[in-house]
């Protein structure tokens, strides 16, 4: 949903960052829009999003596989205020934040197409049940969301080699 | 206004003519010599009292010893030069000529001009003997008649004449200097003290004029008498104050001085013009356009390239399908909108499956349309994305016999047990018999706390890895 919020503030002709520390994020599925981020190390991922909020030019900024701590976290906030951008940590503490979203697919509201012997094959789509939080505001809410499938390229035999896609 | 100098008595080369120049250019910033019509010096007296420059420049050769030297002005190069060419034999007549106002050409034979042999034969044929005459003319049928050559000589005639005698000055570069004499600095960080405010001077006179550094050079004076030149580039052309400290710091920590500095000298060595963007009106991120590509810059100065964008492969292992390159700010990456659904999507419609999916709500569950209070819920693009660990990750496995394979049933990561609901795979996956060899079996399972995590057991060293998850 962060992606999309994203990808839609691009398409509203503003800018979004995405800061992916860790490194998670997956080339084959990164949708152009968006800025992405990628630094080094811990460090480098909070100053880099402490330089991006301050300048103004990003509507949204996303930090991802990074969670800012007690004075970092004050010093995100007023770059935020100052350069008058949204931001979103993805932490388990979320102290100072103005709103606080969770979120937790629901186990069983998976849809699966099946195969012939009736075996899970695809995901269709999966609900996820969101609450949010804000000072005298609290409300949740159900949205099913569609699952990027990902195929797998098969081999017809495990004993043979599979150079598709390689380069000649 | 355009000084002329001629003398019949120059028949001599270009040499003996400059020699002329330093003594002239007491009266003027700029002489240039040409050695056209055995010789003229030309004399800028353009935002000057042109008479006096004249005058002076009169007194100036003849206390050399020149004489018969006969002086012209005009408004432009042509008519100061005929002025000159054509003025009385006596040299004493010069001062007068140069009090008087600029001549007309109109009286002047064609001849003046320096026609082309030919041309001045077609003149001679059509009847046309003055300057006047020729000028009098329309500059079709001149065209026409005449040609190219002829045209220019009809614009001369006109006292119309486009030659750049005097080449533009070329402005001088910003800079800036400080010098202290009682101590010598040997400390870095009171080094750039001094050279902030330099910094401060250099950048002020770079945004006046509308210009860019790429490039400036910090010379240090040494209390040995020596000059230590450091270069710093910018990875773009900037004026900001604060971007050149940075990078000034970073040269200045790397640098030994061999003794005190008792100088510093800093100039901007290349400076581009700041072109600037066409703005539009509708594009809502142009007003914050400088300062998105100001804060992207310093990010790529501080950190490399972070700021990415990748490219990819087909190869059948996901984490080796793509390469990450840094992104260089020839267009932005949010400068086209994403295609609705994005490359996955674009993928699936290419194996000819519906281009668009619709979200079907489950069974009993509310439309999130109507019941959400959010806005995500109208985004049409929101769904569960794959990510990957940078490493898959061993983990252990609890597995049970389907058919003709297995499927996991549980598995410990981090020391807790994960129960899997439901188990889509294997996909298996091999190649690379000559290399990195792999043949894997992915499986794509919901786990007991909502999460849907894609493991796979590697076949040929026969243990269990987490590799990514859907979020």
């Amino acid at each position: 949903m962060l992606r999309a919020a994203c990808r839609s503030a691009v398409a509203n002709g503003e800018r979004s960052v995405w800061i992916d520390t860790a490194g998670t994020t997956v080339g084959a599925f990164w949708e152009e829009g968006p800025y992405l981020v990628q630094p080094k190390s811990r460090k480098d991922a909070l100053r880099g999003a402490e330089e991006l909020l301050r300048c103004g030019g990003f509507a949204l900024v996303v930090l991802d596989g990074t969670e800012p701590e007690g004075t970092e976290t004050v010093r995100l906030t007023r770059a935020v205020r100052e350069g008058g951008g949204a931001f979103v940590a993805i932490t388990p503490h979320p102290s100072l934040a103005a709103l606080r979203i969770e979120s937790k697919i629901i186990p069983h509201s998976y849809e699966w197409r099946r195969g012939p012997f009736n075996d899970p094959v695809e995901v269709q789509h999966a609900t996820i049940r969101v609450r949010a939080r804000s000072a005298g505001w609290n409300a949740s809410a159900d949205i099913t969301v569609p699952v990027t499938p990902h195929d797998v390229r098969l081999s017809l035999e495990p004993g043979l080699a599979d150079r598709r896609g390689l380069p000649r | 206004m355009f000084v002329c100098l001629w003398s019949p008595a120059w028949r001599t080369a270009a040499d003996s003519l400059a020699e002329l120049s330093p003594a002239l250019l007491t009266v003027a910033p700029r002489v240039v010599t040409e050695e056209r019509r055995g010789g003229l010096v030309w004399v800028d007296a353009r935002g000057l009292d042109a008479e006096r420059v004249a005058r002076d420049a009169l007194g100036v050769l003849l206390r050399l010893g020149l004489s018969n030297v006969r002086v012209g002005l005009g408004r432009t190069a042509i008519i100061a030069e005929v002025a000159a060419a054509t003025a009385g034999a006596g040299a004493a007549s010069s001062e007068e000529r140069a009090a008087s106002a600029p001549i007309s050409l109109g009286t002047h034979p064609v001849s003046v001009l320096e026609p082309d042999p030919a041309l001045a034969t077609l003149l001679d044929g059509i009847g046309v003997e003055t300057c006047g005459e020729l000028a009098a003319l329309e500059g079709e049928s001149v065209e026409v008649r005449l040609g190219a050559e002829g045209v220019r000589l009809w614009k001369l005639a006109r006292g119309d004449d486009d030659r750049l005698i005097f080449s533009p000055i070329p402005r001088e570069l910003p800079h800036a200097s400080l010098e202290w004499s009682d101590y010598a600095l040997g400390d870095t960080e009171r080094l750039l003290f001094s050279v902030n405010a330099l910094f401060g001077t250099v950048c002020e006179k770079l945004v006046e004029r509308g210009s860019l550094a790429r490039e400036m050079t910090l010379d240090l004076r040494l209390a040995s008498g020596s000059t230590l030149t450091n270069v710093v580039r910018a990875g773009r052309p900037t004026a900001s104050r604060k971007t050149w400290l940075r990078l000034t710091r970073l040269t200045l920590e790397r640098v030994v001085l061999p003794a005190g500095v008792v100088g510093v000298v800093l100039r901007a060595a290349v400076v581009v013009t700041d072109d600037g963007q066409q703005g539009d009106l509708f594009d809502r991120g142009f007003a914050t356009a400088a300062a998105t590509e100001a804060a992207l810059a310093s990010l790529a100065e501080d950190q490399g390239d972070v700021v990415v964008v990748p490219e990819n492969t087909a190869h059948p292992l996901v984490e080796r399908r793509t390469q990450w390159l840094g992104h260089h700010g020839d267009r932005e990456p949010g400068g086209c909108p994403p295609p609705a659904g994005g490359g996955n999507r674009k993928a699936r419609t290419a194996r000819g499956k519906p281009s668009t999916r619709h979200v079907i709500p489950a069974p009993g569950s509310p439309s999130p349309v109507s019941i959400s209070p959010f806005p995500v819920s109208t985004l049409p693009h929101s769904r569960l994305t794959l990510y990957l660990l940078p490493t898959p990750r061993a983990i252990e496995t609890r597995t049970e016999e389907r058919r003709d394979h297995i499927i996991p049933i549980a598995y410990r990561d981090g020391g807790a047990w994960y129960g899997v609901l439901s188990a889509a795979g294997p996909d298996r996956v091999s190649g690379e018999r000559w290399g990195d060899g792999y043949a894997r079996e992915y499986y794509r399972c919901v786990i007991d706390d909502g999460g849907m995590v894609w493991l796979y057991r590697d076949a040929r060293a026969d243990g269990w890895y987490l590799h990514g998850w859907w979020d």
